[in-house]
């Protein structure tokens, strides 16, 4: 969804990003936003709270909204995944080669069917 | 009234606001496989084991360590352990309700934390007993660890129990987009879609979720 999101509306970004928090994502706010999920889901308070104020700063209220309704919708998504072990259909597979072989997550397969 | 964010240092949209209390409501009535009180102890349940606390002793021990798998030990989750769910007591179908349950508890709970708000607290059960309907007839295996629609998808990994499903949707489409909306690559709130797929992506990652 995100290669095809910004290759559709011709923007620029870098897919490492999503494994690696050093590498600018390339998109407005892109850093910001990184930031904010890996507060959101660490144990850190503090970091939590700067990383929202950047946000905030960077992309302005609603867009902080929504970023932390996508945390919330996808970790909805992620547990309905893991505990049902569905598994990822051939067609979104082949879509996804390059961008698995980008960012390593194949490494996640395992928890897969 | 629940989900009160009427001093909340940023603006809630409307439509965040309704979704969740319309959640909470399907929450505590009594569900498919559930009763309304169970249902609650399930979330209550899973809330002390995401914080690291001891089990409550309201559910029976082998239903509570099936919502703390759920909850805070996902890797631990097989066909085979699925499998295993009819020996204490949990069937397929109650499984499901279980993880449907749970997945909109984390989604509520998560954006809680993530916009430093204190957790809603959980609501009181409605009486009444669950209904028992039987699953959809037209379900099937794959290579999922339950049944379900045919056509493979997050909105069908529930289809065992048809209501979690639709309360899966609404949720969804007030915190991430409708499935007509899904279909737009410039789709726009108050971030961009593009920005909104980097956040999904990050979080799936973090959560070490491949699909």
């Amino acid at each position: 969804m995100l290669s095809w999101s910004a290759e559709t509306t011709g923007r620029i970004w870098d897919p490492r990003s999503i494994t690696d928090p050093t590498v600018d994502p390339l998109l407005d706010g892109g850093r910001q936003l990184v930031a904010f999920v890996d507060a959101a889901h660490g144990s850190d308070g503090e970091s939590l709270v700067a990383a929202r104020a950047a946000l905030r700063e960077v992309l302005g209220d609603a867009a902080t909204v929504d970023a932390a309704a996508v945390i919330g919708n996808f970790n909805q998504m992620n547990r309905l995944a893991d505990a049902t072990g569905i598994p990822v259909g051939p067609g979104s597979m082949r879509a996804s080669e390059d961008l698995r072989a980008a960012t390593g997550i194949e490494r996640f397969y395992a928890h897969t069917p | 009234m629940s989900f009160n964010f009427a001093d909340t240092p940023i603006p809630i949209r409307t439509e965040i606001q309704e979704a969740m209390r319309k959640e909470w409501a399907f929450l505590a009535a009594p569900g498919t496989w559930w009763s309304g009180e169970e249902r609650v102890q399930i979330a209550a349940e899973a809330r002390r084991a995401m914080a690291g606390e001891r089990s409550g002793d309201e559910l029976p021990a082998a239903v509570a360590g099936v919502v703390r798998t759920v909850a805070a030990d996902s890797p631990l989750i097989s066909a085979e352990w699925v499998e295993g769910l009819a020996a204490k007591g949990v069937d397929m179908p109650a499984y499901a309700e279980i993880i449907g349950v749970l997945a909109r508890l984390s989604a509520v709970d998560m954006f809680h934390r993530a916009l430093g708000l204190p957790l809603e607290p959980l609501p009181d059960p409605e009486p009444g007993e669950a209904s028992r309907t039987p699953p959809p007839t037209n379900l099937v295996f794959g290579k999922s660890f339950v049944p379900m629609a045919i056509m493979v998808s997050i909105p069908q990994t529930v289809s065992l129990v048809p209501p979690e499903t639709v309360a899966w949707q609404e949720l969804s489409d007030a915190m991430y987009m409708t499935l007509g909306e899904m279909g737009d690559p410039d789709f726009r709130q108050g971030l961009h879609r593009t920005q909104m797929e980097l956040v999904a992506a990050r979080t799936s990652q973090i959560n070490e979720c491949f699909y």
